[in-house]
């Protein structure tokens, strides 16, 4: 570990892409993504549920996050590698019987408190692993900030999971779709020790939507395709 | 660890138990699933059963005119090819003239 802090550290210590001036290098970090994906099946799906009497809640937002490589080509162009998870949830949720919550809640000295009042019924998980590839046109470049503009292909691994009292129905799949952002990134005068910090913020949207295989299936589509914002902190190799 | 346990356990049971006696808004069955429904008026009358990817699995009543009030059908978890569907929701859609008037939701069980 202190080999590593120190090898971080000498490279470190080499110049930077920062600034008007430009030298390749390489920063890592993870980040965060809210995404507003369309799920036109799922909403439709939801409907349906509500129409049969339940108070289905879909989320509306898929929230993850992603480990990203980013790299400086050159002056003017830089790409971005990353494999990223995101998850949108929705559920019909029931109390508890109070009497039965507040005699569990003796019988656990409080511990059952912890956990809420509801359960999940019926609980549906929709689930996005995705390989992202994407270059960019370094749009400008000031001491300490650059904003760049890019595009690139994302691969989609996909899975839905609808859970009920006594019984599990998953399904997954995948499939190749786009991604377009802006992205603006700023190196801190932070650091983590002697090791450069920068932050980055990405808005953009994503096309992959991705059909999933099973027979039952039948060609449903979970499209997460939607604008998405990313914020991150990477540290430089 | 006995000490959690003896009081963990019956709690787990509670809830458990509070959880089953829940009366949820859909039917679970393992056999077969008779339902009754209403008309408000008279006219063609379709019942499908959907799957949880909102696919037609069986048509149980195909452009049958019905008068107003009430009526009745039976699901016995069959497919359109007499084969058993698997384990899951279902949903049972009342179609009058067109017009979805009602949505039942099944959860199929072995």
């Amino acid at each position: 570990m202190t080999l590593l802090m120190l090898l971080l550290c000498a490279v470190g210590q080499l110049p930077g892409g920062s600034g008007g001036s430009f030298s390749p290098g390489f920063r890592i970090g993870p980040s965060f993504i809210a995404s507003f994906p369309s799920m036109q099946n799922e909403k439709d799906f939801a409907d349906m549920n509500t129409a049969a009497g339940l108070d289905f809640e879909l989320g509306s937002i898929a929230w993850g996050g992603s480990i990203e490589l980013l790299g400086d080509i050159s002056k003017k162009f830089r790409f971005r590698a990353g494999i990223g998870i995101s998850r949108l949830n929705g559920a019909y949720e029931e109390e508890y019987d109070p009497t039965t919550y507040i005699l569990a809640g003796i019988l656990t000295g409080g511990l059952v408190f912890l956990f809420g009042e509801t359960t999940d019924v019926i609980d549906l998980s929709d689930e996005a692993v995705t390989i992202e590839a994407q270059a960019y046109y370094v749009l400008t470049r000031t001491p300490g900030l650059s904003i760049s503009a890019g595009a690139g292909p994302v691969y989609t691994f996909a899975s839905r999971n609808l859970d009920s009292p006594n019984t599990s129905t998953a399904g997954k799949g995948s499939g190749l779709g786009f991604v377009a952002s802006l992205r603006l990134d700023q190196e801190s005068t932070f650091k983590m020790g002697c090791i450069p910090l920068m932050f980055g913020l990405e808005a953009g949207y994503k096309m992959n939507s991705v059909t999933i295989d099973d027979e039952e299936a039948d060609d449903y589509e979970l499209d997460f395709s939607g604008p998405f914002v990313k914020v991150g902190s990477y540290i430089g190799v | 660890m006995r000490k959690y346990l003896t009081v963990l356990l019956p709690a787990l049971i509670v809830i458990t138990a509070g959880c089953v006696d829940s009366s949820y808004p859909f039917e679970q069955v393992t056999d077969k699933f008779d339902f009754a429904y209403e008309l408000p008026n008279d006219g063609t009358v379709n019942i499908i059963v959907l799957n949880c990817y909102m696919n037609n699995l069986r048509t149980l009543l195909s452009d049958t005119a019905q008068t107003s009030g009430s009526h009745s059908s039976t699901w016995n978890l069959l497919d359109e090819n007499g084969t058993r569907v698997p384990d899951g929701l279902y949903y049972i859609r009342i179609i009058l003239d067109d017009l979805v008037i009602e949505t039942k939701m099944i959860e199929v069980y072995k």
